[in-house]
């Protein structure tokens, strides 16, 4: 469906809505551009191909006229299809708003993990499965931490017990 | 297939780009959790894919600056 620039954009936001409903299929966006041509364009006869080959190479081709482009944009959702054309005059208008569209309406994608930093510090990580492991002063492996806290806490168990023991003994 | 860095998709998309800019046409494709960008120019297609939402501001900012260029008047 053609429609206009504004209609697009109300079409364009329903569908994003079916999506998040339905949550499956998927939409598909698609910019390109126009140069206004309503017929296509037709292959030239012999006769015109020759005159069109002597008369460039008489008169070098200059091109004075200015050609004013557009843009077309299409949206497809199953079986939904939509489409606008985009003046440069409306450009200005229409970028804004689309490009506010479109961050409003893809939010299922994730938040990205921070790396990790080389000093050992606890990282936040959002989607890691690393265990928070202990800060340690030297840098070093996520193995080396837990064998290193497994000997800790097995000296701290030592510990522990020497002092029971003259207690016992007394 | 799929290009690796965004850097890369974004120098090589604007080179095919300028190349034959009426050729090229730059398709988006949005299903659940992933997004995929493509570049082609019926001969070349370039192609990214992603999950993650720091990705989509940089598709959004080259998104603008191609529509910008082909609605753009040129003498």
């Amino acid at each position: 469906m053609l429609l206009e620039n504004d209609n697009f954009l109300l079409e364009l936001t329903k569908l994003f809505q079916q999506q998040r409903v339905k949550n499956s299929g998927s939409l598909s966006l698609i910019m390109k551009r126009y140069d206004g041509r309503t017929k296509p364009k037709p292959k030239l006869t012999k006769k015109q191909r020759l005159e069109q080959k002597s008369s460039s190479i008489s008169h070098p081709t200059t091109h004075e006229t200015v050609v004013e482009y557009k843009c077309l944009v299409r949206a497809v959702y199953g079986s939904k299809k939509l489409s606008t054309i985009v003046s440069s005059k409306d450009i200005n208008r229409f970028q804004l708003a689309y490009s506010n569209l479109l961050k409003a309406n893809m939010d299922t994608l994730k938040k990205k993990a921070k790396e990790n930093k080389t000093t050992g510090q606890t990282s936040t990580n959002t989607n890691s499965n690393t265990p928070l492991s202990p800060r340690m002063t030297t840098a070093t492996t996520t193995t080396a931490t837990t064998i290193a806290s497994s000997s800790s806490s097995s000296a701290s168990n030592q510990q522990k017990k020497t002092p029971t023991t003259p207690a016992k003994r007394k | 297939m799929f290009i690796q860095s965004w850097d890369e998709f974004a120098k090589q998309a604007e080179r095919l780009y300028l190349n034959n800019p009426m050729a090229c046409r730059f398709c988006l494709k949005y299903r659940n959790e992933k997004l995929i960008l493509r570049l082609t120019d019926n001969h070349t297609c370039l192609q990214y894919k992603t999950k993650y939402a720091q990705d989509l501001k940089k598709a959004e900012k080259l998104m603008s600056s191609l529509l910008r260029h082909m609605a753009s008047k040129e003498a």
